[in-house]
């Protein structure tokens, strides 16, 4: 009887790591994959398949692309929708430009501009790059 | 390699087929038919228990499977198909607002993204074993655990559970005690006295009081005549957010109606005769006859109080052991054996005010940093959050607050920032901002905001 090689989750998940990372953000709204796959060059670590005990399942060797700029601009949704397409407004494809703007307006007048200044300069572009793809 | 081909073409759903995002405010609840496209990401079987669906419990499980993928699987427990927004409920004690509009159905986490909702409540935390019992008696075992029960009340001021429920409702949870402090304060005449309470801080959403006070008096004055009051007795020192907004409002706007009493002690309330005594700042007893009291009584997480389910699972770690105290770039419980377990929202102590916009932010937080350790790697380690929230101070007019909270990795706290995200200004602490007017276009625009956070909160 022949052994049957049966699919590890690791060996899956490194086979689908690529297209996984481009997929990851497309499922955010589209964008440049080189773009994206520069991003994810700088960000990339893969991660050890070792696991703590605290887990039942067996871990996943996937290789995760930096979340940084979308969990950044997930403040940005209570006001702009899940996706940046509604609310008070369409931010999706904003130049950094646009958000660096508000540092210059006074916070108390501009609930956009008070929000805005609250971020480092950083952090606005790591928002802006991420909402243009 | 068929594996979760499901999986891997939804990402490629285009974005507008499901935008379910623009909503108007009549009871909300996202096109069953539309299917949120989700993260591709190659983690697989990993489960995750959500335990209570309001604003935390709701984003983070929504947040969970949007950003970890189909092979996530997420179970919200939670008994009501149907979510009440406290947000914005003072509008309905003016009249404003019908208390349906503020009703979200709960089943678009499910349809749109797969989120498996248990009818129930937790009632036990098995922290060594990894599960979770229901009140169903039914066991269910998690890889992470995500709590946001939310709060319950004390008994106080010589109050009971029923009394809030029937005759003195505190109405800080949006519901029934909504509708009948409504019809009280409806039923008011001319020189009536309507007699409110804040508890000491912590309190969920901490200008809420004083919104409501003027909501009420603004109403009380256009409705009823010039000669009711509202008395606001707070057990603070002072007012507890948006103090310029609020003391500008009680002084100018609602002036001669709203009577501010701070620093207020011993609190006694009849619920049959509704007279309120109390002993005022310089220590003098004082007794009010009340048409209509609104106790906002003291509040602490869900399940910490003796033998309750989260006290018996040592997760109610504070110093008063009245919530959760966690670490802020993962809401993980710092809790001696409690690994593996989140608290988010009003139950969990933070650094951040405890609100439901709050809330929605930590829950993002929250499911970021389980879904890099699911996958091996760590929270991120400059998380920030954000605070905005609008006001009514009239049927017509709103004021606004904003924070945004920056990670300080010495303190490992959460702390405002301004001025390009300082925490430190001019060798201050930096402050929240306070619109500098109260007016119709931020009341407008309250209402795009509230649409908008429901929207992504929960659909």
């Amino acid at each position: 009887m022949s052994k049957q090689q049966i699919p590890r989750r690791h060996d899956i998940g490194r086979a689908l790591g690529a297209l996984a990372l481009i997929l990851n953000l497309a499922a955010c709204g589209g964008g440049t994959e080189s773009e994206a796959g520069a991003r994810i060059a700088e960000a990339r670590s893969t991660i050890a398949s070792a696991r703590s005990a605290s887990s039942g399942a067996a871990t996943a060797a996937v290789t995760v692309p930096s979340t940084d700029g979308r969990l950044l601009a997930s403040n940005c949704s209570q006001c702009h929708g899940t996706l940046g397409t509604s609310g008070f407004g369409e931010i999706r494809g904003s130049d950094s430009s646009e958000l660096t703007e508000f540092a210059t307006r006074t916070a108390n007048r501009n609930i956009m501009a008070a929000h805005a200044q609250g971020y480092t300069p950083e952090q606005l572009q790591a928002i802006a790059a991420y909402l243009r793809q | 390699m068929g594996l979760a081909a499901g999986g891997l073409t939804a990402g490629l759903l285009p974005l507008k087929g499901w935008a379910g995002d623009d909503e108007d405010d009549k009871i909300p609840s996202a096109s069953s038919t539309s299917v949120a496209a989700l993260a591709s990401t190659g983690l697989s079987g990993q489960r995750i228990v959500v335990a209570g669906g309001g604003m935390a419990g709701m984003t983070a499980a929504k947040y969970l499977r949007l950003w970890g993928g189909s092979g996530v699987q997420v179970t919200l427990v939670e008994p009501d198909a149907v979510y009440t927004s406290s947000i914005m409920s003072n509008l309905v004690l003016n009249g404003s607002r019908n208390i349906d509009s503020l009703r979200f159905k709960r089943d678009a986490l499910t349809t749109k993204y797969g989120v498996v909702r248990k009818a129930g409540q937790v009632v036990a935390v098995n922290a060594s074993a990894r599960t979770v019992t229901v009140s169903d008696q039914s066991v269910l075992p998690y890889d992470r655990l995500v709590l946001a029960p939310g709060v319950s009340f004390d008994d106080a001021y010589g109050l009971t559970q029923a009394d809030y429920e029937t005759r003195t409702p505190h109405a800080w949870r949006a519901g029934a005690q909504t509708t009948l402090l409504r019809s009280q304060v409806a039923a008011m005449r001319n020189g009536d006295i309507f007699v409110m309470t804040i508890p000491k801080s912590p309190y969920r959403c901490p200008p809420g009081p004083y919104e409501r006070a003027c909501v009420v008096a603004d109403y009380l004055k256009r409705a009823k005549g010039p000669n009711c009051k509202v008395l606001v007795l707070d057990e603070n020192l002072a007012i507890q957010a948006e103090r310029h907004t609020f003391e500008l409002a009680f002084s100018t706007l609602h002036a001669g109606v709203i009577e501010y009493v701070p620093g207020v002690s011993h609190i006694v309330i009849d619920p049959t005769t509704r007279r309120v005594s109390y002993v005022d700042p310089v220590g003098g007893t004082q007794v009010v006859p009340a048409r209509v009291v609104n106790p906002i009584v003291p509040h602490r997480a869900n399940g910490s109080v003796a033998g309750g389910w989260l006290a018996r699972a040592g997760l109610n770690n504070s110093a008063d052991g009245r919530w959760a105290n966690v670490d802020v770039l993962s809401y993980e419980s710092t809790a001696p054996g409690a690994l593996g377990i989140h608290v988010i929202g009003d139950a969990a102590s933070c650094d951040m005010p405890k609100a439901g916009h709050v809330a929605n932010q930590e829950a993002k937080i929250c499911a970021d940093a389980i879904l890099r350790l699911l996958a091996g790697g760590q929270p991120f380690a400059r998380p920030v959050a954000n605070s905005a929230c609008y006001s009514p101070i009239t049927a017509t007019t709103a004021s606004w607050l904003t924070a945004v909270y920056q990670h300080d990795a010495t303190e490992r706290k959460m702390k405002v920032a301004s001025n390009g995200g300082q925490t430190l200004v001019n060798g201050m602490p930096a402050a929240a901002t306070e619109s500098s007017s109260i007016d119709g276009d931020n009341f407008e625009n309250m209402s795009i905001w509230f649409r908008t956070l429901m929207a992504d909160t929960s659909a």
